[in-house]
């Protein structure tokens, strides 16, 4: 399954999109965004499952790539 | 720094050290094999966190008299008190996972357990690294009892004992444990024997996994040293690789 990340630095930023990640389940992903984005001490790191993501540009096929995210 | 230790906590402290040392081994082995990057990203970095806690417990252990040179680099696999687990590689990632991950687990209480002023601060800061490690076993263990329960059961009717035996003989209580009555831990292997049992009970729960019925292990037949009953030891190889043999020429002096 792949997972989108996003963090903030400080409370009140925008949470921005820094990565994904690809994991057989939820556990794990959280354990290697973790480990793989490890750079700064992030205030907030969520992951989402691409596959939660709704497109909102019309006319385009619904699913997501993860070449469109960076 | 005191020298109060007794020669059972020196042992017990070398073993803890020397199964880091071939967790560490063992985990820089597996690093560029892991089912997804991010395994291997977390085997390099659980690598260094085992081999860097090594350190800290040879300098720990050479100031009570044993040797830092002979530790590291001067003895042979029968002088190494690594648990029996570790003595050689996994032939699969879900024996890798059953083997190396339980056995972190329970070098992580054995850890938990020092109540000695020479720790203090140092095994605060190794249980804080050893949280990704648990958190990242336990993931994966989980993710294989339901996905993969029958090898899962193999790996663990395997290594269970051999776990078991690096925690200590059920036998040690609080009345009988002589690093518990030497106030050196703070529980009885006897507790530190339920905790894991309690922990592994609950990375099975709700999956066609059970854990195995348990083996008491007669004290006689206890190896205090090398925290184990099985005979056995590393490779001459790993030996090798792991006192850096080929490069002694340019070590420091």
């Amino acid at each position: 399954m792949n997972y989108e990340v996003f963090t903030r630095i400080s409370a009140g930023d925008d949470l921005k999109h820094i990565g994904s990640v690809e994991a057989p389940a939820d556990k794990l992903a959280k354990n290697y965004a973790k480990t793989t984005y490890d750079e700064e001490d992030w205030a907030t790191m969520v992951l989402v499952r691409r596959e939660d993501l709704v497109r909102v540009d019309a006319g385009r096929d619904e699913r997501v790539e993860a070449g469109e995210l960076v | 720094m005191s020298d109060d230790w007794s020669p059972e906590a020196v042992d017990f402290v070398q073993s803890l050290a020397d199964t880091k040392l071939m967790l560490s081994h063992w985990y820089a082995d597996q690093a560029f094999l892991g089912p997804n990057m991010g395994d291997n990203i977390a085997l390099f970095s659980m690598t260094q966190d085992e081999y860097g806690q090594v350190r800290q417990f040879y300098l720990q252990l050479d100031r009570q008299g044993r040797d830092e040179d002979w530790l590291r680099s001067e003895r042979d696999t029968g002088n190494f008190y690594n648990a029996a687990t570790t003595d050689g590689p996994a032939a699969d990632w879900t024996e890798f996972e059953v083997k190396f991950g339980l056995t972190d687990r329970a070098a992580l209480l054995l850890l938990d357990a020092i109540d000695h002023e020479d720790f203090t601060g140092l095994t605060d800061k190794m249980a804080e690294e050893e949280y990704s490690h648990t958190d990242f076993h336990d993931g994966w263990l989980e993710q294989l009892a339901a996905a993969n329960p029958a090898a899962f059961q193999a790996a663990l009717e395997d290594s269970l004992d051999d776990v078991l035996a690096f925690i200590g003989p059920a036998a040690y209580d609080e009345d009988t444990d002589p690093l518990y009555a030497s106030g050196f831990t703070d529980r009885s292997v006897a507790e530190l024997r339920d905790a894991f049992l309690d922990y592994l009970a609950g990375i099975v729960e709700g999956t066609d996994v059970d854990v195995p019925d348990t083996t008491e292990v007669p004290l006689e037949s206890w190896n205090e040293e090398r925290r184990r009953v099985a005979a056995g030891s590393i490779e001459p190889d790993v030996l090798e690789t792991i006192r850096g043999s080929k490069n002694t020429e340019f070590a420091a002096e």
